[in-house]
């Protein structure tokens, strides 16, 4: 306990990411408890109502409340990032473990895939495919699998690197001659040392994966149907919420935003810490 | 150089403009008319050369007196003309001078500027070098207000019939044909004079060419049409169409068929692909006060025309609007931003709200009600929740009753449209000439409350029906939820703020429904994959038009197979059909309609194939900082939809402020 303490207080990124993070989840835990999530549709409150005792963070013009519309948003934004966030890790780890360990022809292949989707304009695509699949209007996971279609390249690219790296360690070789196959190689003396880089990864790819989402939604491609934050971005701008003056609309999911994307990157930058001594302050 | 070969009797005029301004920012070079020429024989061909003998244009005259067009072409601008006596050859000379590129400039209080079309060619036109009036897609920026004119135009507000091109005419005996009766003295932008033959030319071209718009229609009816002279235009009908002028040939809203110059059309190989668009040629051809100045994706500029048949004759004064701007469609934030600045001077529909925050910070934007609610104009295009008829259990009167009553138009108003939207009871609009259907059809409302928000009656008529509530609170029968989903556009004034508050109050009654805002919403509604969707309805004068839409000649055996346009309810009832049909058979004013309504819509109300959301009213922004006159509920000269046919009659009405 005192070492994690330690550990911690010489970790202030990742302490701040812990702490907000938890303070997303109090948020969900009390703002569940408080609200009701059917106050987060259309027609739960009056219209454009500003900020008051009774709806706190006001009403949208639709009626929809803004404060049962984070509580309910919050969760949903994050369930996309973190499908998405964990299909592009773990594709990415085993294309990347596959790649950098056993190199010749499946590298190239790998390598040369990765490199060339990594050239298109993942909105592009996104856009073509949320507007393509959207027939029957797409629900929240059907949003995090269109998602992780392009959030493998960069955990594939970053983690073969890793791998080529660590493979050429004396403690590798000693495995090797000490007679373990390559796949017990993989599982038992690469993966726990790549661990920290991996969690790290994948809370960047959770947060890149948000992007991209709110990208889409802001552009009336998200699941319509749902109080997602980037769903409200969008019919506050379909309705000129900043034109006409109602910011309590357009502020609370960028707010929410500013909070997940800080709290992700506090938590990424600082498990990056840990994972690479390099980066540590002492 | 020109050469005139055969004999001129006096001195032909030459005038020459030399409007040469720069348009900084653009490289396209523009063609503008620099010099009139009216020449006296027919056959006598003009020879147009720079200095140094290089022709550059020749003009073969086919009309005594026509007047010839030379507009200068690159750097090039004709300095003098000079025409000595009969017989003689005559030299111009043309020096080569340098002039800026672009289009002649003319000041922003004498230019109109207008934003967002009818919602069509989102952030750019995708029609830039095509002009054909009759192929599929081209945008409504300037071709169909600024340079065509109507036979005859009919105010929707008001109810009035305004003739133009035409004077009048009379149907034959039993409506197997009509007489119409051309205006005398118009005349083409190439000065050809405007006869009953291009009308005649017109309707036969798409009568035979079935890859042309409004083929369909016209082949419906038209046997052949017959320049009996000039002036006098004869179509014989394949059968009785007492409301062929009225559906053909009369321009109201977005509806008549554009007259198009015979003798461009005919040198077409191709008329469905023809692109009717040559500077060189001062092509497309206008007879309206306005030609083309200028077209990219970003903009279209018509500028006045002030050798316009009508100010030469005297039929009508010149506009004072001198140029014309059109911008594609675009989101109604920026429109709210342009209209703030003073960049544009009208701009499709904003919502309330946005109207709202324009007006706080411009006060010079009005609109149709004069900042008053209901605001904008009342649109010939009430709004419903139309369902699969021919899918379960949308085929049951009872389900769609119910769904009827789940909802609240008071609240569809409140949520979706801020206040700016009422609701009809039935879906045609409440002009002048529609009220007494109205008053026909008030005994039957009152049986068949259209309008009504019921619970209780939902649960009764689902009940009925076999439905009962599955453990989560939605109808099922059979151990099947009754799940489906509404598809509207994406972006559309009446329609999309509708379908966010309709799906909640659905699923408020136990309904589990979504909806959906996709691209191709249309494609999904035609070929029968949307459960259900919100869509309008057209009719202006009597309710003909929309109760056509659910004719049974639309509807297909299945409830994926495609149907044609309007029919997309896929509901049929014979008895309904045939009264319809025989009201069709009938003119638009004639007394005997209104009692085949009368029968027909207590049959429509009975089994509801489609159900009453809102009307379609267009908040449309008025810009009073360069222009004032602008049709407004005390001056309804016209409707304000600028992108419709009708647009000409704004501009000829716009007075300058400055």
């Amino acid at each position: 306990m005192a070492e994690t303490r330690h550990f911690l207080a010489n970790n202030i990124r990742l302490s701040i990411g812990i702490f907000l993070i938890l303070g997303m989840l109090g948020f969900w835990v009390i703002g569940s408890a408080i609200t009701d999530s059917a106050d987060a549709n259309p027609i739960s409150g009056p219209p454009s109502s500003a900020p008051n005792l009774k709806y706190l963070l006001g009403t949208d013009a639709q009626g929809r409340q803004m404060l049962p519309l984070m509580v309910a948003g919050m969760p949903i934004t994050l369930r996309i990032g973190f499908i998405a966030g964990a299909i592009g890790v773990l594709t990415g780890t085993v294309l990347g473990f596959t790649a950098g360990y056993f190199r010749g022809w499946v590298d190239t292949v790998i390598r040369s895939a990765s490199d060339v989707v990594l050239t298109i304009p993942a909105l592009a695509v996104l856009v073509v495919v949320a507007s393509t699949l959207s027939s029957g209007g797409l629900s929240v996971n059907s949003m995090a699998l269109i998602v992780a279609m392009l959030s493998w390249m960069w955990p594939t690219r970053t983690i073969r690197a890793q791998v080529l790296s660590m493979r050429e360690r004396s403690f590798v070789d000693m495995a090797r001659l000490s007679g373990m196959g390559n796949y017990e190689i993989i599982a038992r003396e690469l993966l726990p040392n790549l661990f920290p880089y991996l969690v790290a990864s994948f809370v960047a790819a959770v947060a890149a994966a948000i992007l991209a989402a709110i990208g889409l939604e802001a552009l009336g491609l998200g699941p319509q149907n749902d109080p997602t934050l980037g769903m409200t971005i969008y019919w506050s701008m379909y309705y000129g919420a900043v034109l006409s003056g109602w910011w309590w609309w357009y502020a609370p999911p960028i707010v929410v935003l500013v909070w997940i994307f800080v709290a992700l990157y506090m938590t990424s930058s600082g498990l990056d810490a840990w994972a690479n001594p390099k980066l540590r302050r002492t | 150089m020109i050469s005139i070969s055969r004999l001129l009797s006096k001195l032909l005029l030459a005038a020459v403009f030399m409007a040469v301004v720069a348009c900084s920012g653009t490289e396209t070079v523009v063609e503008r008319v620099v010099e009139t020429v009216i020449v006296t024989e027919k056959g006598e061909t003009i020879i147009i050369t720079e200095k140094g003998d290089t022709v550059i244009e020749t003009v073969i005259v086919t009309e005594k007196g026509e007047t010839i067009i030379i507009t200068e072409k690159g750097d090039t601008v004709v300095q003098t003309v000079v025409v000595t006596e009969k017989g003689d050859t005559v030299f111009v000379e043309v020096t080569p001078t340098a002039v800026a590129k672009g289009f002649r400039d003319i000041p922003r209080n004498r230019t109109m500027i207008m934003a967002g079309l009818g919602g069509e060619h989102p952030g750019a036109f995708t029609d830039v070098e095509n002009f054909n009036p009759h192929t599929a897609g081209i945008s409504r920026s300037g071709l169909y207000q600024a340079g065509t004119e109507g036979l005859f135009y009919y105010n929707m507000l008001t109810g009035e019939t305004i003739p133009w091109l035409a004077t009048g005419f009379t149907y034959d005996a039993g409506f197997t044909g009509v007489t119409v009766k051309i205006r005398e003295g118009i005349e083409w932008s190439d000065g050809t004079p405007f006869t009953a033959d291009d009308v005649a030319f017109t309707i036969n071209m798409l009568n035979e060419n079935d890859l042309m718009s409004r083929h369909g229609e016209v082949a419906l009816w038209t046997e052949k049409a017959v320049a009996v002279d000039d002036l006098t235009l004869h179509v014989d009908f394949k059968m009785p169409a007492p409301r062929y002028m009225w559906d053909i040939l009369t321009f109201r809203a977005d509806v008549g068929i554009p007259i198009t110059a015979k003798h461009v059309f005919e040198t077409a190989d191709d008329p469905a692909s023809f692109s009717n668009y040559d500077p060189a040629k001062g092509w497309p051809l206008v007879t309206g006060p306005y030609a083309l100045a200028f077209t990219n994706v970003e903009k279209k500029l018509w500028d006045r025309r002030d050798n316009w048949w009508a100010a030469k004759t005297g039929f009508h004064a010149l506009p004072e609007v001198e140029r014309l701007i059109f911008l594609p469609g675009m989101n109604e934030i920026t429109m709210a931003q342009l209209l703030i600045t003073n960049e544009i001077d009208m701009a499709f529909s904003l919502t309330v709200p946005n109207y709202k925050a324009v007006v706080g910070q411009n006060e010079k934007i009005t609109t149709h009600y004069k900042g008053e609610p209901p605001y904008g104009y009342l649109d010939w295009w009430p709004v419903g929740l139309g369902l699969n008829t021919k899918r379960a259990p949308f085929d049951n009167v009872d389900v769609r009753w119910a769904i009827s009553y789940s909802i609240d138009r008071d609240e569809v108003i409140e949520f979706g449209f801020a206040g700016g939207q009422v609701a009809p009871p039935l879906m045609f609009p409440q002009y002048a000439p529609m009220e007494k259907y109205f008053a026909a059809a008030e005994g039957l409302l009152a049986q068949y409350p259209t309008l009504e928000s019921n619970p209780d009656k939902v649960v009764e008529r689902m009940t009925k029906a076999g439905f009962a509530k599955d453990n989560d609170g939605f109808w099922a029968k059979g151990g099947e939820r009754l799940s489906f989903t509404i598809v509207t556009f994406p972006q559309h004034p009446s329609t999309t703020p509708a379908a966010p508050v309709v799906t909640a109050q659905l699923r408020r009654n136990g309904f589990d429904a979504k909806f959906v805002l996709p691209t191709d919403f249309f494609s999904r509604i035609v070929s029968g994959e949307a459960d259900a969707f919100i869509w309008g309805h057209a009719s202006m004068r009597d309710p003909v038009q929309m109760m056509d839409a659910y004719s049974c000649r639309f509807v297909p055996d299945t409830d994926r197979e495609d149907v044609a346009y309007p029919g997309l309810y896929r509901w049929c009832n014979e008895e309904y059909t045939a009264l319809v049909d025989q009201m069709k058979s009938l003119p638009v004013d004639d007394p005997a309609v209104l009692p085949l309504f009368v029968e027909a819509i207590e049959i429509w109300l009975k089994e509801m194939p489609d159900i009453a959301l809102n009307s379609t009213i267009i908040t449309l922004p008025m810009n009073e900082t360069y222009w004032t006159n602008w049709p407004q509920f005390d001056n309804q000269y016209i409707h304000e939809g600028f992108w419709h046919r009708t647009g000409l009659q704004i501009f000829l009405n716009l007075k300058t402020v400055q």
